[in-house]
């Protein structure tokens, strides 16, 4: 990388980093470094959860998905964004009115079980790890990629790992909620506006959307692999919906059969509503209403993000094959026109319309996504291990300050296991393996987070029947399944179909079986008792309206004593 | 031997007793002032489960019928309707996202509205007088039976 894309790199995560140290405030108390104090606004607390969902998967993911598999690549982005209808529907209220730390906390509270806080721990440190695995593996492909040197005698990859990681659990470990949401915020709206820039440079260097895809559509979609020889070559997608006919961009079938498809978009959908790092989040609002306009918020930033990376995947697919003799450097990236890794196409889409300083900007933009998701992780992490483990289990008597001190630790030791994971990965042959390694990574957390989870949530908020052991055993079930189903997927050879897609993203077959024996333990065991508080703090709105009255009341007097 | 005999929920008008304060919860939500009691609430989670259901049901059938299309018709994934682009394309490229979007918008403005009408009656006097809830200068705290039909909803039990 050159010099001057060194340097805004550097400077566009300095600005960011620069931005969190300076909102820090010092953390007083677990609700503080948690909770954010639980004063978030809509609008701001929409972007730090766009922020925090939106990784590397969705920033450098969804548009190579969509230049490696067309149509097929578009339905993780439409999965991403659809997940949050469901907890718009279900969850985000109820979530934040009965006001807990966690999903373990939420779920040992709402069943008065220390075995289903645990289990949830458990489950959630599961998902936390496959969700920041991959955030730390694309900092270190991105690192290799265009510093291409190791810092202090390690390898590139190595540097890239532990940097990003280090960076962000600091940060992380200093400010809390609080310096994570602005950093999340800050880095969405500058995501955001990356992906606008380049539209807009796309566009006015001459690409039209339906004038692209029916120029790409002419010829058979073509991917770049390794052949028998060492030699990098491509080949033609096989038609997984119409064998007779070879694979389009622009049509279903280049990488899922019919089943695939919904496989995958379920698997994310019911996904999005388990997920630790998104979902602490809502209790971070003020109210119920608040965290259930949030979502709707969410969904309107996450069409408007999704669709603009779809459009730069479309874009490179689209330019790269006819730019490859105007820029060298291309040939070195691309074979016969098709970039060999497809994280590659917003990168090559930044430095075509960009120059340097484009190239800069993205790859600065990438390591944001990652830092901000990591961000996410690691509270989700330190909430599970300081509030849920240690505050309730190992010292029920801890101060607040010992809680917080907890929870800092709780983030480095996170952060350290999920770094050493990563070191541990090959990248290289797993990108053989996938097509998209990042956006497939994140998809096993999304498919554990969905089959363990969600189910188990979903009754808890709207069954009053569920018992503990019920939604322990559905715990259980859901994780063991995920688990042998995802570990089944990644064994067996990855071009097997639907299948394969069936196995990678599980959801599908696996939450209702969670369900269905969460239902069944709970019908063969003694009822709940005493709901009516539970279900009254999470089911009304009394908070709400206590919250709302007691803001206009603030609004009045500051309007009263205004001077005229 | 299975336990059939499903929770019962207290039906009664007294606000339920939220127990002793636990130092771990974070605190701010107990709702000092303002009152729900629990005839009240599980009569709006039985609605709001209705509701919810309803429009999730709407949103699988959105999302199967997409995937459905791909596979059984045709025009939807080699017509063109705006230049090169498909049906199908325009879709996942950007189609879904507004109807997600109009979907969860109508859901949480239905709930929201739910809640306003069926909750809150042991407060009104907690209110501002001058200018109560339904923004009416002077207008009567609704009957809780009324609520519902105003806005054309039942408040069965059902779900």
């Amino acid at each position: 990388m050159s010099p001057s894309a060194s340097l805004t790199v550097l400077t566009v995560v300095a600005v960011v980093v620069a931005a969190a140290l300076l909102t820090r405030v010092r953390a007083r108390s677990r609700v503080d470094y948690y909770l954010a104090g639980q004063r978030l606004g809509v609008a701001t607390n929409a972007c730090a959860i766009c922020g925090d969902y939106f990784s590397a998967a969705s920033f450098l993911g969804v548009a190579a998905a969509v230049y490696a598999s067309g149509v097929d690549g578009m339905w993780y982005a439409a999965g991403f964004a659809a997940g949050f209808v469901p907890v718009a529907l279900f969850l985000a209220a109820p979530l934040r009115r009965y006001g807990e730390f966690s999903l373990p906390d939420f779920l040992g509270r709402r069943f008065d079980s220390d075995g289903v806080r645990l289990a949830t721990v458990g489950v959630v440190q599961l998902i936390i790890l496959s969700y920041l695995v991959p955030q730390a593996v694309a900092s270190g492909i991105t690192w290799d990629l265009l510093v291409g040197r190791g810092l202090v005698g390690l390898s590139p990859y190595a540097t890239g790992v532990l940097l990003s990681t280090a960076v962000i659990s600091g940060l992380v470990m200093l400010g809390g909620m609080r310096a994570a949401t602005w950093t999340q915020a800050s880095q969405f709206l500058l995501l955001f506006a990356l992906l606008l820039g380049l539209t807009a440079a796309a566009v006015g260097g001459g690409f039209d959307y339906a004038s692209a895809v029916e120029r790409i559509d002419t010829e058979p979609l073509r991917t770049a692999v390794i052949d028998d020889t060492g030699e990098w070559t491509t080949q033609v997608e096989a038609n997984r919906i119409d064998a007779d006919r070879p694979a389009r961009f622009g049509e279903p079938g280049s990488r899922y059969g019919p089943v695939g498809q919904f496989a995958l978009i379920i698997t994310l959908v019911l996904g999005t509503a388990g997920l630790p790092h998104v979902m602490n989040r809502f209790f971070t609002s003020p109210s119920g209403r608040a965290a259930r306009t949030t979502t709707v918020w969410v969904l309107a930033l996450a069409g408007a993000f999704y669709s603009l990376a779809v459009l730069l995947g479309t874009a490179a697919r689209a330019l790269i094959p006819e730019r490859v003799d105007q820029h060298p450097w291309l040939e070195e990236l691309t074979v016969d026109g098709v970039l060999r890794v497809p994280e590659h196409a917003l990168l090559v889409i930044g430095r075509l319309f960009g120059g340097d300083a484009g190239l800069g900007l993205v790859a600065g933009g990438a390591l944001l996504a990652v830092m901000s998701t990591i961000a996410g992780l690691l509270l989700a992490g330190a909430a599970s291990w300081g509030h849920d483990v240690l505050a309730h289990h190992l010292r029920p008597h801890a101060t607040e300050h010992q809680a917080v001190r907890a929870g800092r630790v709780a983030v480095a030791a996170v952060a350290a296991l999920s770094a050493v994971t990563a070191l541990m990965v090959e990248p290289a042959a797993l990108t053989a393996l996938f097509p998209s390694l990042v956006a497939t990574m994140v998809t096993w957390a999304f498919a554990l987070a969905g089959s363990a989870l969600t189910p188990v949530l979903l009754l808890a908020v709207w069954w009053p029947r569920t018992t503990a052991a019920g939604a322990l055993a559905g715990i259980a079930v859901g994780t063991a399944s995920a688990l042998a189903l995802l570990i089944t997927g990644i064994a067996v050879d990855a071009d097997t179909g639907d299948i394969t897609a069936l196995l990678l993203t599980p959801s599908m077959l696996v939450a209702p079986v969670t369900a269905l024996v969460t239902v069944a333990v709970s019908r063969h065991t003694r009822p709940p008792t005493d709901l009516a508080t539970a279900w009254v703090r999470m089911h009304g709105t009394a908070a709400d309206r206590t919250a709302e009255h007691l803001a206009q009341l603030t609004l009045r007097v500051g309007t009263d004593t205004e001077p005229r | 031997m299975p336990y059939r005999d499903e929770p019962a929920l207290p039906v009664g008008g007294e606000p339920a007793d939220d127990g002793p304060s636990r130092s771990t919860r974070p605190p701010g939500d107990e709702g000092a002032g303002a009152v729900d009691s629990p005839a009240e609430v599980d009569a709006v989670f039985r609605t709001q489960r209705r509701v919810s259901v309803g429009y999730a049901v709407l949103f699988a059938l959105l999302l199967a019928s997409v995937s459905v299309f791909a596979v059984g018709l045709e025009w939807w994934t080699t017509g063109r309707i705006l230049g090169g682009i498909s049906p199908g394309f325009l879709m996942a490229a950007f189609g879904l996202y507004p109807v997600f979007v109009a979907l969860a918008a109508a859901a949480c403005s239905l709930a929201s509205t739910i809640e306003n009408r069926m909750l809150g009656s042991a407060d009104e006097l907690w209110h501002d007088p001058v200018q109560p809830r339904d923004g009416r200068p002077g207008a009567q705290p609704p009957t809780l039976d009324g609520r519902l039909s105003d806005e054309g909803h039942s408040q069965g039990g059902g779900g």
